[in-house]
């Protein structure tokens, strides 16, 4: 079941980046209407498919790093349909369902079996954890793609595929908005995080690469935050930050357990 | 607040502290902690220092070893950084508290303080907080003034372990009794259920098996009780290892346990000279054979569990930040706010 649904999604994601992409070629608002549809469908084979996950193991998805790749592609795909009612635009849809493509393309190669918990999985801060994470993520997702948006833009102004984005300010705003809704809850992320590690190692912090990691993140987004109020940072500049604190929030998750050694045992 | 580039210019005390005020310093110093802190997720951290040399050559390895950036985030640069950080915080919020004119400013004021309050708890943390991991067997008692922690005993009255359907661990489960000169804590503790009495906090870290019996050395009973697959030293030279095997499977004959309940207890022992095999035997519950000439006695077998204890005062200052942190958000964001302060605030 789960499996079924979740090549669903896969199947209709691509069909999403095709229609999309096709769009950015030769603008048509049906086809654009129907892209947009595959990927609010692909969303819901997504829930349906973790929903049927959870069923499965009785237990939420939220322990194995297979599991919280696709609750990461569903928290991007979430806050892109909730930005789709401020703005519709093809290329937004057609990164947007990529990235969510290359997640979970990912996720398939890692283990899947349903396992019930081990002991040191079985906390609620650890569920907190993995929920601040979806919400933080996910907004962080979109704020990456919102930044290629504006380069975009800024590069092509109101021609072919820029005719179809807001104004520059808008994105940079729109920017803005989702960084500082992340912000929030990546700190939760890390507190919640290190709460877990205190109950259950008597470890709240250790500097391992992942948690090393997640505080670099904080870093960057916390830079670009003040750097705005500040100094008023915005535009090229401030599309890149987000654009790289994205970057290090995919090396959290992938780089540091694919390439450092690391403590992070479960996930 | 707003920096004007003459303030750093300025010569004297008056200067520096407005340097260290200054956002400019703040971002500079997020720069440089992100910077180090990514470096040492790169550089393998706590290793020897021959490994650093192997590793990365002799004048690279030295470079490592000179700038503890084998130990970095204990080092005494990393720590500085952190307290420059800390006063840099401090600094830019006492410079605020003059003009706090909305309950959002007061929010951001609080939000800012509390990451000094987990700094501070961590400093805490690091100095005083002591942390010990010992090993008892069940109906065992300790001391543990030899840990470290004077006035207080521990003893485990039970250890269990929940099984689930397929017999992968559920969870364990110990039973201990913490007593202090004046009180008695009776209390189960589980993964992810700490004891937190008396200033102590004691987890649940491992667990493992322990047998009891004796082995009859020339008319002499010699008595062992034995993590499983440690050693006895019966004579110079000549030494039994033994491993509990809690659910033997007699027609394999395999030292590896069927299950892990002990449905079928076995104690195979084994006779070394000097790390040579001259006798192996496995022996159930209550029974006696011998080896190599001595006869050994299996008598009894019990679990043992791996407590960390801990004393850190530290980490309720931590807590008490993490609290603080998200009430400063709250009031920063989702406060009222009247109309004229938006444009101000920046919303
Ligand atoms: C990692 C450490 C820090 C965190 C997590 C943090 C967090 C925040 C947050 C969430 C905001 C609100 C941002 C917005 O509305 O867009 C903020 C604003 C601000 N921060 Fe920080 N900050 C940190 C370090 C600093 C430092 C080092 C300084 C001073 C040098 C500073 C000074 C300010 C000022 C002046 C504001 C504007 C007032 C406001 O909007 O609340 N912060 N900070």
């Amino acid at each position: 079941m789960e499996g079924t649904l979740n090549l669903a999604a896969y199947g209709l994601l691509f069909l999403g980046v095709v229609t999309s992409l096709i769009c950015l070629w030769q603008p048509n608002k049906i086809l654009s209407k129907i892209s947009l549809a595959t990927v609010a469908l692909a969303f819901v084979c997504l829930t349906l498919a973790l929903i049927a996950r959870s069923v499965a193991s009785g237990r939420l998805p939220f322990a194995t790093m297979y599991e919280f790749t696709f609750l990461f592609a569903w928290g991007i795909l979430f806050f892109f349909l909730i930005l789709r009612t401020k703005f519709v635009s093809d290329l937004l849809t057609s990164l947007v369902a990529l990235l969510a493509i290359i997640i979970i393309s990912y996720g398939s190669t890692l283990p899947s079996d349903i396992r019930p918990l081990m002991p040191a999985l079985q906390s609620f801060w650890l569920e907190l954890h993995v929920i601040t994470a979806i919400v933080a993520y996910g907004a962080f997702g979109l704020s990456c793609c919102l930044g290629i948006l504006y380069m975009v833009k800024e590069k092509v102004g109101d021609q072919g595929m820029g005719k179809s984005l807001p104004e520059l300010s808008k994105l940079d705003n729109m920017l803005h908005w989702s960084v500082a809704l992340g912000f929030p809850f990546m700190t939760l992320v890390l507190i919640t995080g290190a709460v877990w590690a205190e109950e259950v190692w008597g470890r709240w912090w250790s500097w391992d690469p992942k948690e090393t990691w997640a505080l670099i993140t904080w870093f960057i987004y916390a830079g670009y935050l003040h750097a705005r109020k500040t100094y008023g940072l915005q535009g090229k500049k401030a599309a890149m930050m987000a654009i790289i604190g994205f970057a290090a929030v995919l090396f959290t998750l992938f780089g540091v357990s694919l390439l450092l050694p690391g403590a992070h045992s479960y996930v | 607040m707003t920096d004007t580039n003459s303030k750093f210019t300025r010569p004297g005390g008056k200067g520096v502290i407005h340097l260290l005020s200054s956002m400019k310093m703040g971002l500079f110093l997020l720069l440089l902690i992100g910077a180090a802190s990514s470096l040492g997720s790169l550089i393998p951290q706590g290793e020897e220092a021959f490994f650093y040399k192997n590793h990365y050559g002799e004048l690279m390895g030295a470079f490592i070893l000179l700038l503890s950036l084998n130990k970095l985030y204990g080092s005494w640069w990393f720590i500085l950084l952190g307290a420059v950080f800390a006063t840099n915080i401090l600094l830019c919020s006492v410079k605020r508290l003059k003009t706090l004119n909305s309950i959002r400013a007061v929010g951001s004021v609080v939000l800012h303080l509390s990451i000094l309050v987990i700094f501070i708890g961590s400093l805490v943390s690091g100095l005083i907080g002591q942390s010990e991991y010992l090993e008892l067997g069940t109906g065992e008692s300790i001391d543990l003034a030899t840990k470290g922690f004077p006035g207080y005993s521990l003893h485990v009255k039970d250890f269990k372990i929940e099984y689930y359907d397929n017999l992968e661990p559920k969870q364990y489960i110990s039973k201990l009794t913490l007593s202090g000169e004046k009180n008695e804590v009776n209390s189960e503790i589980s993964v992810n259920h700490p004891l937190k009495a008396e200033g102590f906090t004691i987890y649940q870290q491992s667990y493992g098996w322990k047998a009891k019996g004796y082995i009859d050395v020339g008319g002499k009973e010699q008595q062992f009780d034995l993590v499983n697959g440690a050693d006895v030293i019966v004579k110079e030279n000549i030494k039994m290892r033994v491993i509990y095997v809690p659910d033997f499977d007699p027609s394999s004959g395999d030292l590896r346990s069927r299950s892990p309940l002990p449905n079928n207890p076995h104690l195979a022992c084994a006779i070394l000279q000097n790390d040579q095999l001259l006798a192996v035997e496995v022996i159930p519950e209550g029974a006696t054979k011998e080896l190599a000439g001595y006869p050994v006695t299996f008598s009894s077998y019990r679990y043992y569990t791996g407590l960390e204890v801990k004393q850190d005062p530290g980490v309720k200052i931590i807590y008490t930040g993490f609290v603080l942190i998200v009430i400063g958000f709250l009031i920063r964001y989702l406060a009222p706010l009247k109309t004229a302060q938006k444009s101000e605030v920046g919303l």
